[in-house]
């Protein structure tokens, strides 16, 4: 381990940037990329200390998800698609996105987030061309739950953005 | 990468205008605003006009791209056939991708400066003696989107490099259509908010009141003023043809809600009915509200394409990281707000979202 922490060093930057730097500059074309820089390395920090949790709890709600939507998808006889987005959700479930003896990176994770979340956009795509005849009720819970989970991606995205950005002053 | 030192600004405005004499650059200057485009302030000497300094604007992509996915070549497009009609804009003078002179795959074009400016003074003063200020710049927009909104599209071919609806009912399908094209195009990562609302936005586009070139983002910020009349408009980069709802819809501050003894003064209402009586087209409060959700789609477009600049090259503006992360934030936001999905961000967290440094200085 090195002291300090990535995220010490990053607050005293920040500390820098406010105290000495941004009073020292003048004139708009300094200003704002300024204050845009302060407030990316907050965001930066508060990336470095949530992001991880946030990526795991999503890649957990989305392997939790898929298998439902591939069901779905497999009973929507004669529907375009349907079958080989049933395929990619499986492969995508199946796939191994980091080997046991490897530390899950930010990077693995997010790869791993990427992946699971095209199957989940592929499979919405292929349950939007389904026509209105054929949405039942079986259909509809199933485009409840993506709802819910999309929804829960956006406000976990804020737990990443506000404390970084709102009531923060000008950003550019 | 067109070089802008004074040396070679010079040379290469000596050749473009074919002088025997050198060119004198007097000053180069980037405009530290632009958020969209590189912008370049360049003024220098007429040696065939010797009373004359000339400024002109160089316009170009930022070098991991522009923020807004839509290509310069349409930009200039724009403002050359608009330079053939009355609406207001800077003159385009030539457009550039010699090699010689552009390096780095990165054309540009020229076009005259205009000598005015995007701010109005007092005009975010809440003191009712600016209200009638407010509310007369207001109509002088109003007034010169009509104007854009009369043009004769086809025939100025517009319909050439514009994605053209069929019909009025057409219109809000085609722009939601263009919108997911370019971001399927574009897209790094999986956004399924915006297939959701895509499909949403579909099962209740309206008919329009006609079809027009519209602007695009336009209002304060976008249009250049001197005194109270608009004399250049400004950042043609989003333009469409469609529903002139839009362009109210995507209007920046210039219609103010105004209430004096709980009477209503000004705001969209009377905004609209000033445009119907200049403009003989009826848009309706319905139209508007639904190109504002749709502006939460364009939000996600032009945000993922600047996160996309990000990810892609080093050399991406910050603030295209910001525009990539806080402002792609609230256009997912929005869009899951407007489905009824989530509660709506507060209109004080955008106002914050959209203040300047030097909005708050003034």
């Amino acid at each position: 381990m090195i002291t300090p922490s990535a995220q010490d060093e990053l607050r005293c930057v920040l500390h820098a940037l406010h105290t000495q730097v941004a009073p020292a500059v003048h004139g708009t074309d300094v200003e704002s990329p300024v204050a845009t820089l302060t407030h990316i390395l907050r965001h930066v920090s508060r990336r470095i200390g949530f992001e991880g949790q946030i990526l795991f709890e999503n890649i957990a709600a989305l392997r939790k998800l898929l298998p439902d939507l591939c069901a779905c998808l497999l009973s929507l006889d004669g529907v375009t698609g349907a079958p080989e987005q049933a395929a990619s959700i499986e492969g995508a479930l199946a796939a191994e996105y980091c080997d046991a003896n490897t530390y899950r990176s930010l990077e693995i994770m997010a790869s791993e987030a990427r992946a699971l979340g095209e199957a989940l956009y592929g499979g919405l795509k292929v349950l939007q061309a389904v026509p209105a005849e054929r949405r039942d009720a079986g259909y509809q819970r199933m485009r409840d739950a993506i709802r819910r989970c999309v929804v829960w991606q956006i406000e976990q995205e804020r737990r990443l953005i506000e404390p970084a950005f709102f009531g923060r002053g000008p950003r550019r | 990468m067109m070089n802008f030192t004074p040396e070679r600004m010079s040379e290469y405005l000596t050749h473009k205008l074919g002088l025997a004499a050198p060119v004198t650059v007097a000053d180069i200057a980037r405009f530290g605003r632009g958020s969209s485009r590189e912008t370049w302030f360049v003024r220098y000497h007429d040696p065939d006009r010797p009373s004359g300094v000339v400024t002109v604007v160089f316009r170009l992509d930022f070098p991991a791209g522009s923020t807004i996915p839509s290509p310069l070549e349409q930009e200039y497009f724009i403002y050359e056939r608009l330079g053939r009609t009355d609406v207001p804009v800077a003159r385009v003078l030539w457009w550039e991708e010699d090699p010689r002179w552009v390096a780095g795959g990165r054309p540009f074009y020229v076009r005259e400066h205009v000598d005015g400016t995007w701010q109005v003074p007092h005009f975010h003063d809440p003191d009712p003696r600016y209200d009638e200020l407010r509310i007369a710049i207001s109509k002088e927009h109003l007034g010169k989107l009509a104007r854009v909104h009369a043009l004769d599209w086809q025939g100025l071919g517009f319909d050439t490099i514009l994605p053209a609806p069929r019909s009025t009912a057409e219109c809000a399908h085609l722009a939601i259509d263009t919108i997911m094209q370019r971001f399927e195009s574009l897209r790094l990562e999986p956004v399924p908010i915006m297939l959701e609302a895509a499909e949403w936005l579909h099962e209740r586009a309206p008919e329009a009141p006609r079809i027009s070139l519209c602007k695009g983002t336009n209002g304060l910020g976008e249009e250049i003023f001197r005194g109270r009349e608009i004399i250049a408009m400004s950042d043609w980069e989003e333009a469409s043809i469609g529903d002139p709802a839009c362009d109210i819809a995507f209007l920046q501050s210039f219609i103010p809600e105004i209430e004096r003894d709980g009477r209503t003064v000004w705001g969209l209402g009377k905004a609209l009915e000033f445009y119907r009586s200049v403009s003989g087209t009826n848009v309706t409060v319905e139209n508007v509200r639904f190109y504002k959700i749709l502006h939460g789609l364009k939000m996600g477009e032009y945000a993922h394409n600047a996160g996309v600049a990000v990810a892609r090259s080093a050399e991406a503006q910050i603030r295209q990281i910001w525009t990539g992360t806080e402002v792609f934030f609230f256009g997912k936001h929005n869009l899951a707000a407007a489905m009824g999905l989530l509660e709506p961000l507060p209109q004080v967290l955008w106002a914050e979202l959209n203040q300047s440094v030097e909005e708050l200085r003034a």
